[in-house]
C-alpha cells in the first residue's frame, strides 16, 4: 500500500501548526499570564512538569533536594 | 499548594517548583495551608492520584465531602478501640522477638525488612478486616507481597505525572497480573478473601 500525501491536502499542515500554537499558548500562560508567573523559579519547572519527572522517577525521587537548591538560588529574603 | 490563593502570601523563601506549585520554606505557613477548624482545604488532585482510588476517602478532593467519609472511621481511632489493640500487637511483638531469638547462635542473616513488614500487615489486618494472613508465621515473611507494595510504592511519583497510569494498570486482568508478578498473586488472593 502506498502512502498518498495527495489524498490529505493541508491537513497535516493545519495539524502541525495547531500544535505549535497551542504550545506557544500553554507556554506563554505558565510564564505570563499564570497566577503562578510572578514566583521565582527555574523557568523550565515552570513550564513542564518533564522537570519534576526527571529529579522524581528517573532519579528516583530527588526532587526534593532539587527544590532545597532553588530555595538557596531564588528563594532568599 | 494550588494555584489559587498567591496574593495572599507575602514575598520570601518561596519558589515556583511546576506549573502548579509553589514551595514555601518555612514553618509558619503550615496554620495557612493545614488550616484547622472552620477553615476548607480541598484536597489537589495531582498529590492523590498517586493512589490509583479515585474514589476512596483518601482520595476524595472535595472538602465536604471527604468530611463525611472520613467520619465513618472515627471510631477506629478513638483511644478506646486504639487500647484495644494492645493485646494484638503484644501478640506478635512476642512472635518477632522469638523468631529473632531462634536466629540467635545460628549464623544465619535475617531480613528486617521482611519481618517487620510481616509484623505491621499481620497488626493491621487483624484490626481492620478483623483476621490476619499471619505472615509472620511463614517461613518466607511472605517477601513476595513486601517486594510488591515496594513497587507500588516506586510507581507513585510516575503516577503523579500520568494520570492514565493507574487506571490501566488496574484494568489488567487478575490472571495476567498473577502470572506475571508472585506478590500481585497474593495480593489478588487476599482482595478475593476481602471482598467474600
Amino acid at each position: 500500500m502506498t502512502y498518498d500525501h495527495q489524498s490529505l491536502g493541508s491537513w497535516p499542515l493545519l495539524a502541525g501548526i495547531l500544535t505549535v500554537v497551542s504550545l506557544a499558548y500553554g507556554i506563554t500562560w505558565r510564564l505570563v499570564f499564570s497566577p503562578l508567573a510572578k514566583f521565582p523559579g527555574p523557568k523550565l519547572a515552570a513550564v513542564t512538569l518533564w522537570y519534576e519527572f526527571y529529579y522524581d522517577v528517573i532519579k528516583n525521587g530527588r526532587y526534593m533536594w532539587e527544590i532545597e537548591k532553588m530555595h538557596e538560588r531564588y528563594g532568599s529574603f | 499548594m494550588r494555584d489559587n490563593c498567591p496574593d495572599r502570601f507575602p514575598p520570601g523563601p518561596i519558589v515556583r517548583i511546576n506549573p502548579y506549585e509553589l514551595h514555601i520554606n518555612d514553618p509558619d505557613y503550615y496554620d495557612e495551608i493545614y488550616a484547622g477548624g472552620g477553615k476548607k482545604r480541598n484536597k489537589y488532585d495531582l498529590f492523590v492520584r498517586l493512589f490509583g482510588m479515585d474514589d476512596g476517602t483518601l482520595s476524595t478532593l472535595d472538602h465536604d465531602l471527604h468530611r463525611v467519609r472520613r467520619s465513618a472511621l472515627n471510631p477506629f481511632f478513638s483511644k478506646v478501640n486504639v487500647r484495644k489493640l494492645e493485646p494484638i500487637i503484644q501478640r506478635r511483638a512476642q512472635k518477632v522477638l522469638s523468631l529473632m531469638e531462634n536466629l540467635e547462635n545460628t549464623g544465619k542473616p535475617l531480613n528486617i525488612f521482611y519481618l517487620f513488614s510481616a509484623f505491621t500487615s499481620d497488626v493491621i489486618m487483624e484490626y481492620a478486616f478483623g483476621q490476619s494472613h499471619n505472615y509472620l508465621e511463614r517461613e518466607d515473611l511472605n517477601e513476595d507481597i513486601y517486594h510488591m507494595m515496594n513497587s507500588v510504592h516506586h510507581l507513585g511519583a510516575a503516577a503523579r505525572q500520568f494520570g492514565w497510569l493507574f487506571p490501566i494498570l488496574l484494568s489488567i486482568p487478575e490472571w495476567i497480573i498473577t502470572r506475571v508478578d508472585k506478590g500481585m498473586a497474593t495480593f489478588a488472593a487476599m482482595q478475593n478473601v476481602s471482598f467474600k
